[in-house]
C-alpha cells in the first residue's frame, strides 16, 4: 500500500468523492489537493465533497481548516466526512461492485443543519443505528486496517464530533466548542430507502438548506434540492418538484411533489392551493380521491404523514 | 429589419399550420411584407394549406444545403400582395437542417421581410429545436382540452429555457356552447395554467375546415368567424388594442328583440 496515491478524486452521483491517504502527513495531502484543483478549478466549481480520511483522526479544527484553507476557494464545501468504505474498496479492488446508495449505508456521518431542535432521545436513538451501520460496513470492508478497533469503539464519540463539524461548516461560526453546541438534525434513517416502486432512493439526507424557486413548474420540468424547497409560482401538472426536507408552493400545486425524498418522515407538503397530481412524503405516495369533484378553494393546506397514512389539513390547523 | 415568430403548440393537430397562414396572410392584407416557413421538413402541409403545393420547385433544405438562391425557394402568393413561402422539403427529415443554419436563414429573411413566420413541427425534439432557433418571439396554440394545455404547459418550458421571455398564447378551436354548458375548458382555467399572455381566442368554425382543403385562407373570407379573429390576432401583433370578440353564437333577430326589450 505504500505506493497508493495520495489524493483519489471521483465522481459519484451525490457528488465529488475525496479519498485521503490516511498514512500521509496532512499538511502534504492540503497541498496536494490544492495543486489537483488548481489544475481543474473549473471543473469542480460548486461541487460538493465526501472527504473520505480513511483511519485518520481528524478533529474540528483540523476539518474546519481543510474546507476554509482548501475547498472554499475553489468554491467546494465538504457534504460529509467518511472512514475509508469507498477508498478501501476502490484500492483494494474489491469483487463487489459497489452499489448505488452504498455511500449512504456505510455511514452515518453527514452534513447535518440544525434547522430544527431535536429532542435528546431522538438523537441519540439516530446515533445508535448509525454506528451500527457503520459497524456493518467496516467489519465488511476494512477488517485488514489497522486501528480499526479504536475507531469501532469511538464511532459515537467521533460522530457526534462530525456532526458538529459540519453544523459548523453551514454556520460558518467558528469560535464556538464542540462540547457547549448543541448537536444537529439527527439523521433519523439508517440507510438507503426502498420506495413502494422498488426504485433505491438515496439514504439519509439531513436537510441542509432551503432553495428558492422563482417561477412555474411546468409539464416536464423537474426542480430538485437536498434541503427544503420554495416554489415561488405553481406547480402544474406533468411538473415535479422533489425536496430532502419540506416543500412549500406560494402558489397552485397541480403536478407531483415529493417531500422528504431522502426518507425524512417528518417532511410535509404547504401550498396555497393543493391539487396535485401525487403526493410523495417520504416513501408513501398518496393520491387525491378518485371521482371527487374539486370544490371551490379551500385555502392554503398541507400534507403531512401521520401513522404511515398523508393527511390533507388547512393550513391554520398545523400549529 | 423584420421580426421573426415562431407558431408551435407540442400537440399536434391543434391548428398551427392554419394559424401560420391565416395570420401571415392577415398580416399580408396589412400591407405588411410577410414570409411564411414552414419547418415541418417531412411532413410539410402549409403549402397545401396556402394552395401553393404545385409551385414548389425548390425548398428550405435546398436553400440550406445550398443547392438553390434563397430567392429562388420563395414562392409569391397571388392572392395578397407581399404575402411569401419558403417551403420544406418533403423528400428529407428533420435531422437535415440544423438549428445554426436556421438561424442564419430566419435572419437573412428578416432582413427582406416585415414578418417572418416559421411554422413549427409538432413534438419537442429536433424539429422543435430548428424551428425556433432563429425566432424572436414564440406564439403558443392550444385548444381547450387537457393534453393540448399539457403540451403547450410543456413547450412554454422549453421556450422559457431557451430564453423566450413571454411566449404569447392562441386558443384554438373553442366552442362557447360547450364552455357555457361546462363541458369544455374556459379561456380562464387555461390561463390558470398556462399563465402566459393571451393573444387571441379562435372560434370552432367549419370554414376553416373549407378553406383548408380549398388551399385558401379564412381570412379571405369576410363571415368567417375565424378568419376575423385571425385578423384580430394579427392586429394585437401589430401593437393594436383590439377587443376580444364577444364569442357568443350570432343570436336571432328573436334573441336580440328579447334582450333589447329585456327578457333577458
Amino acid at each position: 500500500m505504500s505506493e497508493k496515491q495520495d489524493v483519489i478524486f471521483t465522481g459519484t452521483k451525490d457528488g465529488l468523492y475525496l479519498v485521503l491517504n490516511d498514512r500521509q502527513d496532512l499538511n502534504v495531502l492540503k497541498e496536494k489537493i490544492r495543486s489537483h484543483l488548481e489544475k481543474s478549478e473549473f471543473f469542480f466549481h460548486g461541487a460538493q465533497v465526501i472527504l473520505d480520511v480513511g483511519a485518520m483522526n481528524l478533529d474540528t479544527d483540523e476539518i474546519l481548516d481543510i474546507q476554509n484553507a482548501v475547498f472554499s476557494p475553489y468554491g467546494l464545501k465538504i457534504k460529509k466526512v467518511v472512514h475509508g468504505e469507498r477508498g478501501g474498496a476502490l484500492r483494494r479492488r474489491a469483487s463487489s461492485p459497489l452499489v448505488p446508495g452504498a455511500l449512504g449505508s456505510a455511514s452515518q456521518i453527514q452534513a447535518a443543519g440544525s434547522y430544527r431542535s431535536q429532542s435528546s432521545s431522538r438523537v441519540s436513538e439516530s446515533y445508535a443505528s448509525g454506528s451500527e451501520a457503520e459497524t456493518n460496513s467496516q467489519t465488511q470492508r476494512l477488517v485488514p486496517k489497522p486501528g480499526l478497533t479504536d475507531r469501532l469503539m469511538d464511532s459515537e464519540r467521533k460522530e457526534a464530533l462530525y456532526r458538529e463539524v459540519s453544523r459548523k461548516l453551514l454556520e460558518g461560526a467558528r469560535t464556538q466548542t464542540p462540547a457547549s453546541a448543541p448537536a444537529g438534525r439527527p439523521v433519523s434513517e439508517s440507510g438507503p430507502r426502498v420506495s413502494e416502486s422498488g426504485e433505491r432512493v438515496e439514504g439519509p439526507r439531513p436537510v441542509v438548506e432551503t432553495l428558492l424557486y422563482r417561477g412555474t413548474v411546468r409539464s416536464g420540468q423537474r426542480v430538485y434540492h437536498p434541503g427544503n424547497l420554495v416554489i415561488l409560482g405553481d406547480v402544474n401538472p406533468g411538473g415535479l418538484v422533489q425536496a430532502g426536507g419540506d416543500i412549500v408552493v406560494m402558489g397552485a400545486l397541480r403536478g407531483v411533489a415529493h417531500a422528504g425524498a431522502g426518507g425524512d418522515v417528518d417532511s410535509a407538503i404547504y401550498a396555497l392551493k393543493l391539487e396535485p397530481t401525487q403526493i410523495r412524503i417520504a416513501n408513501v405516495i398518496g393520491r387525491p380521491p378518485e371521482g371527487e369533484e374539486r370544490g371551490p378553494w379551500k385555502g392554503p393546506e398541507t400534507a403531512r404523514l401521520k401513522d404511515g397514512a398523508i393527511i390533507i389539513e388547512a393550513m391554520d390547523n398545523t400549529r | 429589419m423584420g421580426e421573426s415568430l415562431v407558431i408551435t403548440s407540442g400537440k399536434g393537430g391543434v391548428g398551427k399550420t392554419t394559424a401560420t397562414a391565416n395570420i401571415g396572410a392577415a398580416l399580408a392584407m396589412m400591407n405588411q411584407k410577410v414570409v411564411l416557413v414552414d419547418a415541418d421538413i417531412g411532413l410539410r402541409n402549409l403549402d397545401v394549406v396556402m394552395g401553393l403545393e404545385n409551385r414548389i420547385v425548390y425548398d428550405l433544405v435546398d436553400v440550406v444545403e445550398g443547392f438553390c438562391k434563397l430567392k429562388q425557394a420563395l414562392i409569391k402568393d397571388k392572392r395578397v400582395e407581399g404575402l411569401h413561402l419558403l417551403p420544406a422539403a418533403q423528400t428529407r427529415e428533420k435531422t437535415a437542417v440544423t438549428p445554426e443554419q436556421m438561424k442564419n436563414l430566419v435572419g437573412q429573411l428578416k432582413e427582406e421581410f416585415d414578418y417572418v413566420i416559421v411554422d413549427c413541427p409538432a413534438g419537442i425534439e429536433q424539429g422543435f429545436r430548428n424551428a425556433v432557433a432563429g425566432a424572436d418571439r414564440a406564439i403558443v396554440i392550444t385548444t381547450p382540452d387537457v393534453s393540448s394545455v399539457r403540451d403547450a404547459d410543456r413547450v412554454i418550458g422549453l421556450l422559457e429555457s431557451s430564453g423566450f421571455e413571454r411566449p404569447l398564447l392562441i386558443v384554438n378551436r373553442i366552442k362557447p356552447k360547450m364552455v357555457d354548458r361546462g363541458d369544455m375548458m374556459d379561456i380562464g382555467d387555461i390561463l390558470d395554467v398556462l399563465a402566459i399572455d393571451l393573444v387571441g381566442v379562435v372560434p370552432e368554425d367549419e370554414a376553416i375546415l373549407v378553406s383548408t382543403n380549398r388551399g385558401e385562407p379564412a381570412v379571405f373570407n369576410g363571415s368567417s368567424r375565424a378568419g376575423q379573429a385571425f385578423r384580430n390576432i394579427a392586429r394585437r401583433l401589430r401593437g393594436e388594442e383590439v377587443p376580444f370578440m364577444n364569442l357568443a353564437e350570432v343570436q336571432g333577430l328573436w334573441g336580440r328583440l328579447r334582450k333589447f326589450v329585456g327578457l333577458e
